[in-house]
This record gives C-alpha cells, sequence and structure tokens, in this order.
C-alpha cells in the first residue's frame, strides 16, 4: 500500500477538473438510472470511446461517476412509482413504494440516500485498502461453488410472497422456465424457441424487467376507474428537505442493517457473474428474517437493505478488474476498454507501474459516492414534486413512452418491446394475482448460472454429483441452504405443538 | 369473507384458475422437453413436474386475496390495441411517430381531455425523449424527426 | 396536427433524393455499423473506435454503432443481410457468419456479404495458470493424450471450442470441456486453479500473460507474435501445423454498385490504416493488420473451409 501516492491522488481528486468531470459523472449516473431502461452499461458504451480525447484524470472520474451513482438513481422511480430504473433497485421498490402510499416518500427517499452513501462509502475504502485479499477470495469460487451459492440465493424467496408460500415458489419456477428459453449452455440445443432466432439468446433481461414493472403500471392506469383519473396525485404529500434528513435514532436504528448490507454485498458481489442481485436478495432476507411479517409495508429496514447491498456491489465488482484484471461484468468490461484506451493495463501492476491513475480511479469512487449524498438529496426534493404536479393520465402516457423507447434502445429493434408488453401484461396479472414479482427476477437471472454451473461441475468430476459436497465452500453453502429450508417449516411444527396441548 | 369467496372474479377462485394455469403449462412443458437431449431436457422436465406439483398445491391451498374486481376490461382491451398499433408504426415509420401516437392514446385512454394542449405537450414530450436519447445519450432513435438530433 | 406530416414529408423528400446514388454523391448521411453483439465487447469496442475516426474520412458524416444482439449474432447479420445495399449499412463481420451460416438455419450465407476490409487478426492461443501443473506444450499433450485435461471454452460451438475439438480430434486427445460464457470467466477458472488449461484469444489473454498470472503453452498461429515474443507456436513445439484464430471486418449487403464500392474500399482503407487509428488500436490491445476486400474475401473462404471441415466434430460431440 502506497500511502504517499493514495494521498496525491486524493489531492489531485480534489482539483478542478477531475472533480467537475466527477460530478457531471453522478448527475449523469443518476438521470440515467432513474430512466428505466436506460442503464450504466449502455452510457458507459457510449462514453468510452468520447473519453480518447480526455486526458485519464477527466476521464476516469467522469466514467466512475456514471458507475456509482447509476444504480441509486434506479431507486428514485422505484420508490415513487413502484417502478425499478435498474435491476438492482427490484426490491427497493416493494417497501419504497409501500412508504410512499404512506405518504412517507421523503423519508423513503432519505433512507436510500444515506443507505447508499454509506454503503457505497464503506465499500470503497474496502476497494483501497482490500482489493487483493478480496480478489484472492474470489478466484476460490469454481463452478461448484457458484452452484451453492446461487442455490443459497435462490433459497431467500421461500418466505417472500405476502403470506402464500406456494405463489413464491410458483412465481419463481415461471422464472426458472422463462430462463430455459434459448440455446442449452451444454450443448447449445435451442429450447422452446420454435425456430425463432430471437429467442436464440433467451429473452433479453431489460425489456423483461420494463414490462413487469413499468408497463404493467401503465396498464393497471388504463384500467383503473376513470373518475379520479383527472385530479393529481391525491395520495402524495410534498416533500420537503425536514422529511429527508433522517434523525439521528433513525440512523442508529438502520446502522446494523448497513453493515450487514454492506458485509455481504462485498464478499458477494465481488464474484463475477452473478453476485449483484444474489448480495441484495441475501441482505433482503436478513431483514425479512428479522421483521417478518412487517417486511413489504413500508419497514425503513426493507429499503436501507437492498440500498445498501447494491450500492456496495458496485465497488466490489470493480476488485477482480483492478487486482486481477478480469472484468467481472459487461459495464466494468467496458471500464477495461477505458483503462486500455489510456494506455493502462488492468490488473496487478496497476498500482505498482501507474500509482497515480490507479488512486485516482479508486478514490474517485470514495468521492462519487460521498458526492452521490447532497445530489440525491437535491433530486429527491425536486423529482417527486415534479410528479405530484403532473396530472395521472400524462404521467401514464409519459412512462410508457420512456419504457417503449427504453425497450426499443436496448437491441435496437421493436422485438424488444414486444417482450415488454408481453411482460407488461404478465406483470399487471401477477399483481392482480398477489403472486410477487421479486422471486421471478432473481430465478431469472439465476437459473443460467446455476444450469452452467452444474455442468461444468459435473465435467470436471466426471459426473459425480458428490463433488458439490466434497468441496468444503460448496458443502458449507448447501448446509446453510438446508438449514435455511428448514428452518421456517421446523418452526411451523414447534408452533403447532405447542399450541394443541395449550 | 363470504362475499369473496363467492364472487368469481376475486379470492379463492381466481387462484383455482390459476393452478389449472399451471398445470396446463407443467404438462406442455413435459410434452416439449421430452424431444430434447438429456443435458438440455433435464432442467426443463424438473421444472415441468414442480409446476405440475405448484398448481396442485395451488388448488388444494389457494389464498384469498387475489382480484380482478374493479378492472376495467374496456380500458385494458383499448390498451393493448393501441400498443398494437404503436409497435407496428414504430417498425414502420419511426419511434417519433409512434411515440408521438403513444403519448397521445395513453393520455385520452386515462381520461385526459383531448385537445390542442394534448397533442402540444405530447409534441413537447416527444421532442424531449428525442433529444435526451439521440443528442445526450448518443443512442440513436429511428424515425425521419428523430434523425435530425443524431446527424 | 399538421405540422408533423410536414416535416415528415420533408425529410422523406430528402431522404428520396439521396437515395439515387452517385459515387461522387456518397456518402451524403450517417452510415449505419451494426454490431450484432451487447456493448462490452471486443467487436463494439473496435466498432466505436472507427466510429470515433469515421467524421475524418466520411466528409464529416459518422458511422452511428447500433448495438443488436441476439440468436448469437444471427439477428444483426440477418439485419444487414437484408439491409439495402446502399452503402448505409455496414456489419461488424467476424467468424461467426461462417459458423451461423453453417450450424444454424439461417436466410444468409457468405455471399450475402460484400467484404469491404479486414482490420484486426487475432490468433488463438492454448494457455495455462503460471503456478498449473502443466509445465509446457509437451505435458499439456501428454497429458490429454494418457489421461485427459479440462478445458475451460467461452461457450459451447464457439471458435475456441471447435479449435480445441479440431486439435483433439487430430492428435487424439482427451478434454472435459468446461463452457463458459465468456473470456473472464475462462480467465477466472484458470486464475483459481478449477481448470487446467483454455482456448482463447491472443488479445484476451495478452493482459493477464504480461501480469504473470497465466502462461501460453502454444500459439496456433504461423509465426511467433511480437505482442507475446517468448510463446512458442504450435508447430515449433510438435512439428504439425495446426493454425487457428479469429478476425474482426467489415462487410457490406451483397449486390453493392461498384462505385460505391470502391469508394467505401478506399475510405476504410485509409481510415484503417491512418496512424491515429493504429495507435489508438495499439493502446487497447488490438494489433491493426489492415487488408482489403478481396484479400478478406479469400481469408472468409478459407476460413469457411476449415469449419466445414471440423463441422463432423462439432455434431458428435453435442
Amino acid at each position: 500500500m502506497d500511502y504517499s501516492a493514495l494521498l496525491a491522488a486524493g489531492a489531485h481528486a480534489f482539483s478542478l477538473w477531475p472533480l467537475l468531470s466527477l460530478l457531471a459523472g453522478v448527475s449523469l449516473g443518476l438521470v440515467v438510472g432513474s430512466i428505466p431502461g436506460l442503464n450504466d452499461t449502455i452510457t458507459l458504451a457510449v462514453l468510452v470511446p468520447i473519453t480518447f480525447a480526455l486526458p485519464s484524470n477527466i476521464a476516469f472520474p467522469l466514467l466512475v461517476g456514471v458507475y456509482c451513482s447509476a444504480c441509486f438513481g434506479g431507486a428514485f422511480p422505484a420508490i415513487l412509482l413502484k417502478i425499478p430504473g435498474t435491476a438492482s433497485s427490484v426490491l427497493t421498490a416493494v417497501d419504497g413504494h409501500a412508504m410512499t402510499r404512506q405518504g412517507r416518500a421523503g423519508q423513503a427517499l432519505g433512507i436510500a440516500t444515506y443507505s447508499s452513501t454509506f454503503a457505497g462509502t464503506l465499500s470503497a475504502l474496502v476497494l483501497i485498502f482490500f482489493a487483493p485479499i478480496l480478489a484472492q477470495y474470489a478466484l476460490r469460487f469454481g463452478p461448484a461453488e457458484y452452484f451453492a451459492l446461487c442455490i443459497l440465493g435462490l433459497s431467500t424467496v421461500v418466505g417472500m410472497g405476502a403470506g402464500n408460500a406456494m405463489k413464491s415458489a410458483l412465481a419463481c419456477l415461471l422464472g426458472l422456465l422463462v430462463a430455459m428459453i434459448g440455446m442449452s449452455p451444454e450443448s447449445g440445443y435451442p429450447r422452446f424457441t420454435s425456430g425463432n432466432f430471437w429467442l436464440y439468446e433467451g429473452l433479453p433481461l431489460t425489456p423483461i424487467l420494463i414490462g413487469l414493472f413499468g408497463l404493467s403500471v401503465v396498464f393497471e392506469m388504463l384500467s383503473s376507474e376513470r373518475s379520479n383519473a383527472r385530479d393529481k396525485g391525491a395520495d402524495e404529500v410534498p416533500v420537503r428537505f425536514a422529511d429527508m434528513l433522517l434523525p439521528w435514532s433513525m440512523v442508529r436504528r438502520l446502522l446494523p442493517t448497513w453493515l450487514n448490507a454492506s458485509a455481504l454485498g462485498n464478499l458477494v458481489g465481488v464474484l463475477p457473474g452473478a453476485g449483484m442481485l444474489v448480495a441484495i436478495y441475501m441482505a433482503y432476507e436478513r431483514v425479512r428474517r428479522k421483521f417478518g411479517e412487517r417486511c413489504g409495508q413500508g419497514l425503513p429496514e426493507g429499503i436501507a437493505a437492498p440500498e445498501a447491498a447494491n450500492n456496495s456491489v458496485v465497488a466490489s465488482s470493480m476488485v477482480p478488474l483492478l487486482s486481477l484484471g478480469i472484468p467481472g461484468n459487461s459495464t466494468s468490461a467496458l471500464f477495461l476498454g477505458a483503462l486500455l484506451i489510456q494506455g493502462l493495463r488492468p490488473g496487478p501492476s496497476l498500482f505498482t507501474d501507474t500509482p497515480d491513475i490507479a488512486y485516482l480511479i479508486v478514490i474517485c469512487f470514495l468521492i462519487a459516492n460521498l458526492a452521490m449524498f447532497p445530489l440525491g438529496l437535491l433530486l429527491a426534493r425536486i423529482i417527486p414534486n415534479m410528479i405530484r404536479s403532473v396530472p395521472r393520465a400524462l404521467l401514464a402516457a409519459a412512462i410508457a413512452c420512456l419504457c417503449f423507447t427504453g425497450a426499443f434502445a436496448i437491441g435496437n429493434s421493436v422485438f424488444g418491446i414486444m417482450v415488454a408488453v408481453a411482460f407488461g401484461i404478465i406483470g399487471f396479472m401477477f399483481n392482480r394475482l398477489q403472486v410477487p414479482l421479486s422471486p421471478f427476477i432473481l430465478a431469472l437471472v439465476l437459473a443460467p448460472v446455476i444450469e452452467r454451473a452444474f455442468f461444468q461441475s459435473m465435467s470436471l468430476s466426471g459426473g459425480s454429483v458428490a463433488y458439490f459436497v466434497t468441496q468444503p465452500l460448496s458443502a458449507a453453502m448447501l448446509l446453510f441452504t438446508l438449514i435455511f429450508m428448514v428452518w421456517p417449516l421446523g418452526k411451523l411444527i414447534i408452533r403447532r405443538r405447542r399450541q394443541v396441548p395449550g | 369473507m363470504t362475499q369473496r369467496r363467492l364472487f368469481a372474479l376475486s379470492g379463492h377462485w381466481l387462484d383455482r384458475g390459476l393452478s389449472l394455469v399451471c398445470l396446463a403449462l407443467g404438462a406442455g412443458v413435459l410434452m416439449i422437453a421430452k424431444g430434447y437431449p438429456t443435458s438440455a431436457g433435464a432442467l426443463p422436465m424438473i421444472l415441468g413436474w414442480l409446476l405440475m406439483g405448484c398448481g396442485i398445491g395451488l388448488w388444494l391451498f389457494p389464498g384469498k386475496r387475489a382480484d380482478m374486481r374493479n378492472v376495467r376490461i374496456g380500458g385494458l382491451l383499448w390498451g393493448m390495441a393501441v400498443f398494437v398499433a404503436v409497435l407496428w408504426l414504430f417498425a414502420s415509420l419511426g419511434a417519433d411517430v409512434a411515440l408521438f401516437v403513444l403519448f397521445v392514446g395513453c393520455a385520452v385512454l386515462s381520461g385526459y381531455p383531448p385537445g390542442l394542449r394534448l397533442v402540444a405537450t405530447a409534441l413537447l414530450f416527444v421532442i424531449l425523449v428525442g433529444a435526451i436519447f439521440g443528442g445526450l445519450l448518443g443512442v440513436p432513435l429511428p424515425g425521419p424527426v428523430f434523425a435530425l438530433f443524431s446527424a | 396536427m399538421s405540422v408533423i406530416p410536414l416535416r415528415i414529408a420533408v425529410v422523406l423528400l430528402a431522404g428520396l433524393s439521396s437515395g439515387a446514388l452517385h459515387a461522387a454523391d456518397y456518402p451524403q448521411k450517417n452510415i449505419d455499423y451494426i454490431v450484432p453483439f451487447a456493448p462490452g465487447g471486443a467487436v463494439d469496442f473496435t466498432g466505436r473506435l472507427i466510429a470515433e475516426a469515421a467524421p475524418e474520412v466520411f466528409d464529416g458524416h459518422g458511422f452511428v454503432v447500433k448495438n443488436m444482439p441476439g440468436g448469437g449474432a444471427v439477428i444483426g447479420q440477418t439485419h444487414v443481410s437484408r439491409a439495402p445495399a446502399d452503402g448505409y449499412t455496414l456489419l461488424a463481420m467476424t467468424s461467426s457468419v461462417i459458423n451461423n451460416a453453417l450450424t444454424k438455419p439461417v436466410s444468409y450465407d457468405l455471399d450475402s456479404f460484400t467484404p469491404l476490409a479486414l482490420f484486426n487478426l487475432d490468433p488463438g492461443v492454448i494457455v495455462t495458470a503460471t503456478d498449473g501443473e502443466l509445465e509446457d506444450l509437451q505435458a499439456f499433450l501428454d497429458a490429454a493424450s494418457s489421461d485427459s485435461v479440462s478445458i475451460a471454452t467461452p461457450g459451447d460451438s464457439t471458435s475456441h471450442h471447435v479449435t480445441a475439438l479440431a486439435l483433439a480430434e487430430e492428435e487424439g486427445l482427451n478434454f472435459r470441456y468446461v463452457h463458459n460464457t465468456s473470456a473472464a470467466l475462462q480467465l477466472h477458472q484458470l486464475m483459481g486453479g478449477h481448470v487446467q488449461a483454455g482456448f482463447m484469444s491472443l488479445g484476451e489473454a495478452i493482459g493477464p500473460v504480461e501480469d504473470g498470472s497465466i502462461r501460453i503453452l502454444a500459439l496456433l498461429d504461423g509465426a511467433r507474435n511480437d505482442l507475446a515474443p517468448e510463446a512458442p507456436t504450435y508447430q515449433e513445439v510438435t512439428g504439425h501445423e495446426f493454425q487457428w484464430g479469429t478476425f474482426r471486418g467489415i462487410a457490406a449487403p451483397a449486390g453493392l454498385a461498384d462505385d460505391v464500392k470502391e469508394e467505401l474500399e478506399a475510405r476504410l482503407g485509409e481510415l484503417l490504416t491512418s496512424p491515429d487509428f493504429v495507435e489508438r488500436m495499439g493502446e487497447a490491445g488490438y494489433r491493426v493488420d489492415y487488408r482489403d476486400g478481396d484479400a478478406f474475401s479469400e481469408l472468409l473462404e478459407g476460413t469457411a473451409e476449415q469449419m466445414l471441415r471440423v463441422l463432423p466434430l462439432l455434431e458428435t460431440a453435442s
């Protein structure tokens, strides 16, 4: 650890142009994240070539700013409209929107801002000081460990349905089933495609999310009674700064949740491939375990956990890239491109060969997360009141337009829109039939990883299923899964037994 | 409680309907996946059986909270019609025309009074979307008017 | 309301008049550069480098990079094969055009495209972890013929999987394939010691090789490469010839008018060999090997023949 280089980079980051471009990046990220269909990947893909012309001390603050804040930006529409702006805020929508409906939108946005800033800053510090250790730990995850981790992640959906376990199981199964569409990972055999090439790589995730969350809301608005359609959003109270600033008691109450979620985010998020969603769901599951029924009814911890988890994943997903030269997701693959363009090579040599830029990047993660706080609060003050001033009918129209545009932009084709419309109807039915959406999303994302990891393990072990249990790490995770699954059942039985004699 | 149970569009009868859909879906998956090679068909087969199981479970223990009342079927169908028309416009004429139609259609369907005011709002909004996507973010959208932004 | 149709009509008319092409008229507007993959990969990245340099060479008209992922690049390739051959729709052409045309029921083949320029050749490599137990290529071959070796590929029926299949067939080797979805995951498994070796492109391996976390056992090319001068070619070690690589080029739909084709080839040649572009590509880790349309066609034909030979292997393997 080269402290003098770290300090020099820190001082440099606070000079005029780097700081300005960082702030510009954070603002752009917030906007992009809050529009369903736009995300950090597509923004960075556009920005990276532009950064040629820029010196690296301006280029990287800009890119880091976008990357850090996009996933926080997704929380705004999630809380206010129940439409997650990015996949990472799927769970934020559950308690966040419940709070909005209770007239506590300001507090919900405040919690999201505090949680994101706290966890983001913490994981930036982890990135600065512990990146090499985390990277070595991530390398221990082979196929068997990935399989076990995803099964563990999937087990968190068991209790997720509001009351009816059968329906969360159903949502989970349907998610797995939709994920089956496309070429199988082992043999490339096309499944459920009926020869249609659009389906060969499976249904694209972003249009599905846009449909399930965005267009389903539009359908809901179109099919609700017209009588109050011209009213302004009546159930929303104006948001003031005072609502967003959390009292010390609330901060103390949320602190354990933040620490828990950040720890999970840092440990799980560092794994290339499946990290983000698993970390978020596991963090939420811990809250659900603690608060039970109150979860999903507008519980502050229900926002704090997913928001803290997703922001800590952002920085920790950079660990494999900076320490090993392996991009963990498509966004950090674009970062890799940006580094290469500037003549830098990610990997262990980055910090020894070009410490000024390497430390500037990690310091930027720290500052970007801190900058999110005032900018986030500012947006939280403006956006809700803006949404309130728009008549409901126009809001429906605007959401529909954004959904269509986003679904189109992701693949430059109307196929994305078709998928979004189809899943809009499915999402509408899910909502009406009280089938929870979150297990569906998790299963959809994890299914390909699970199937691939399974066949990889079979190939490595020569077809023996015992392989999963002989690897210590995967055995431990599978054991945890078993405990998690059996525990609620056991508790139920114990309770029944006690009730019978009494 | 009794009213909920009796009404066909709410409570556990809806869930029973869902369970039938589940059974049908599971059976369909099993039929299709049977023809797949082992490595590709294994997981779909498992899913098919689990879906059938889930369908039976849901039939036996239906919830009571599903609710299809207060749904204006007319609004839903009109909405679908607008969406399909917009899809066609998107592919044939361009994003700008399609988004304009979509905006006006959705607003009118949710009860906004049609008129010059709506047309002006829709125009402004569509141009704003085109400017943000095409100009600011560099994600080009097709269409005669939007082409001006990316040029 | 009347404002919109009028504007549309004006723009449409403008579009129509430019449709009637003379070479001198080209280029009149922005050119769509179709990348049949999602943002973030090498093809997308190099495409955006080209787009960045385009306006200088194309009289101020730009390349608009459009990602059309799906179907294993089939969606984007189909789109270009059906696009009007007016020089305003170009495809980021990779070997997947050949694979798809041979292995999937697609509506196009090599003849549906006019190859215009090749700008990057990326030879295949066999790699292992630096601390792995396979010392060199000979040890790798011995282990694979007596027992079996676990191999990380970037996916079933990808070019690298096919390479491994072809090698196994030629030398009588036993591989256990671990299919991934990207080179990044391959590297992860190699460095973590979960697999013994992997097949990938030199361009994807070079970073970790320079860091010392993986080693190149053999370069599947005719001669050593100056990116990794210590890495021996396969032929040097074994005496058998075995070459395989991927390439990146640019193509238009078939049926391009001759004058437009000449114009495009000349301008692309100028762009792809300009010192600025070569330098940027070099910084990003890609060596520019420019070849004109005819040479590119030849390379495509050669690759197609090679693919046809190993195709039966793929079918028996899956």
